[in-house]
């Protein structure tokens, strides 16, 4: 087994002087906003982060050595099996993220990752701390394992893909050249991820390569005349940390506890996020079907409406 | 606890010492970014001057929701906005540069306790438990009926926390 530099420990302080760089280039130009409560907040969750991966990693480590025996083929260590793994991987990445979206119990670790409402490169830190104990890992970090990917490799491109998103946490960088555009997850797709406008709603879940999301209906591009809000539907009143990391847990706890039915408890625990018995609550579904009915309303009345506050229309998604 | 030892050899960083370092260098880097933000500045804290931006942001934030009637705090830094029709109240919080709203339906409000003219309003919401709204004494007794309006009643049934909201 070849000796693997962990990518993300050699990445750690190009972080750091690039949120520093852009810090400043946001300052100089207005082209992006830090606040220290956010920043803070933010930072504070990507270091909570380390500290779980070195007392939690050790669970998904073990789930792993454990299914290696049962691996269909040995691949080893050519050049081009860590081609092929990253692309394999990112391909995973692309539908346990989707997952993460539309299973509130995976949704709970994953929130934390966008519940700042501003978009810069610390908030790419802000990451959960009990991910390993959502075991999301057994359903798509397995694969790989099992196909005879070597677990080292495996671990080093999703590291690799990690550094990857990094830099596309950002507003200074505004469209990259077509081709690049097409093919990787930029600034500009990655922007819509974190948006909150309906049209946004569950768009571009990808990690490197754009193309999963143009394979499997989930791409949206961004609009000039439709600005990107960031956040969460229902924005957090704070900015303590151990707040954050719980909060979405504390609500589906409330929840299948005062369900009144077994099958009730089991929606609000594994149904998509904002899912109620009686339709109540608003799941990003529900989101944007009322968005597209009002947006189909305003064109048909565009001139009475168009001047109101918040209410206007824009362009039909695109498909 | 074989599996264990073979899991631990894939550890990239064993050493105890070492990762306390990473993790000593890293709080050190995270203060002084944090400082370094707050003295290069940048942002502008919102205050609210009229229930205008309040209600901006709730339509915004809300799909559907239609603002009518609204009233500032005193410190400029909390906004309620009736839906027209009063069926929802819409709350506004400015919170450094950015607005966090909840539109509030009957029974959202866990509790709600006045002195004079300044209201605590209590949720039942992890990340937003309390709100202290101070308003004038022209709007304190109007929006104070409204507002109770929207507390919870003693036998309503448990609604949960409510914060399953997809993004």
């Amino acid at each position: 087994m070849p000796e693997l530099p962990d990518p993300i420990l050699i990445a750690i302080p190009f972080f750091i002087a690039l949120i520093v760089a852009e810090m400043i280039y946001a300052r100089v130009t207005g082209k992006a906003e830090f606040e220290p409560k956010d920043t803070a907040a933010s930072l504070a969750m990507g270091l909570g982060n380390t500290v779980s991966g070195v007392l939690l990693g050790f669970i998904a480590l073990t789930w792993f050595v454990y299914i290696e025996r049962f691996a269909f083929f040995d691949i080893g260590w050519a050049w081009w099996a860590f081609v092929i793994c990253f692309v394999l991987d990112d391909f995973l990445y692309y539908w346990s993220h989707r997952f993460a979206h539309t299973l509130r119990w995976w949704w709970a670790d994953h929130v934390i990752h966008h519940s700042s409402q501003h978009y810069n490169l610390s908030t790419a830190l802000r990451q959960p701390w009990l991910s390993p104990l959502t075991f999301k890992f057994i359903f798509f970090g397995s694969w790989l394992v099992l196909l005879g990917f070597p677990i080292a490799m495996v671990a080093f491109v999703g590291a690799l893909n990690l550094v990857y998103q990094f830099w596309i946490h950002t507003e200074t960088v505004k469209r990259l050249p077509a081709p690049i555009e097409w093919l990787f997850n930029t600034p500009s797709h990655h922007r819509v991820h974190h948006a909150t406008n309906p049209l946004y709603l569950d768009r571009n879940y990808a990690g490197v390569f754009i193309i999963w999301d143009r394979m499997f209906g989930t791409f949206q591009p961004e609009l000039d005349e439709e600005k990107c809000r960031y956040g969460i539907v229902r924005n957090l009143g704070t900015h303590n940390p151990i707040r954050i990391c719980l909060h979405e847990w504390v609500g589906i706890v409330k929840d299948v506890s005062s369900a009144k039915s077994f099958r009730d408890a089991l929606g609000y625990w594994l149904g998509p996020p904002g899912w109620s018995p009686d339709g109540s609550r608003e799941s990003s579904k529900i989101i944007k079907a009322r968005w597209a009915a009002q947006q189909a309303a305003l064109r048909g009345e565009t001139v009475a409406q168009e001047g109101e506050p918040g209410v206007r229309p824009v362009p039909a998604p695109a498909e | 606890m074989r599996l264990a030892v073979k899991a631990s050899k894939y550890y990239l960083m064993d050493s105890p010492l070492a990762i306390l370092i990473v993790l000593g260098v890293s709080a050190l880097a995270i203060g002084a970014l944090i400082v370094l933000n707050r003295l290069i500045g940048g942002w502008q804290d919102i205050c609210f001057e009229d229930s205008a931006l309040p209600s901006q942001r709730l339509q915004e934030d809300v799909v559907g929701f239609r603002a009518g009637e609204g009233v500032v705090s005193a410190d400029g830094l909390a906004a309620l906005v009736m839906e027209q029709g009063e069926a929802r109240l819409g709350l506004v919080l400015a919170r450094a540069n950015r607005c966090v709203t909840r539109v509030l339906r009957p029974g959202e409000i866990a509790r709600l306790d006045a002195d004079g003219t300044r209201f605590h309003v209590h949720f039942n919401d992890f990340t937003l438990p309390r709100v202290t709204i101070d308003l004038d004494d022209s709007a304190a007794q109007g929006w104070g009926e409204r507002m109770r309006r929207f507390v919870r009643q003693p036998v309503a049934q448990p609604d949960g926390e409510g914060h399953a909201r997809a993004s």
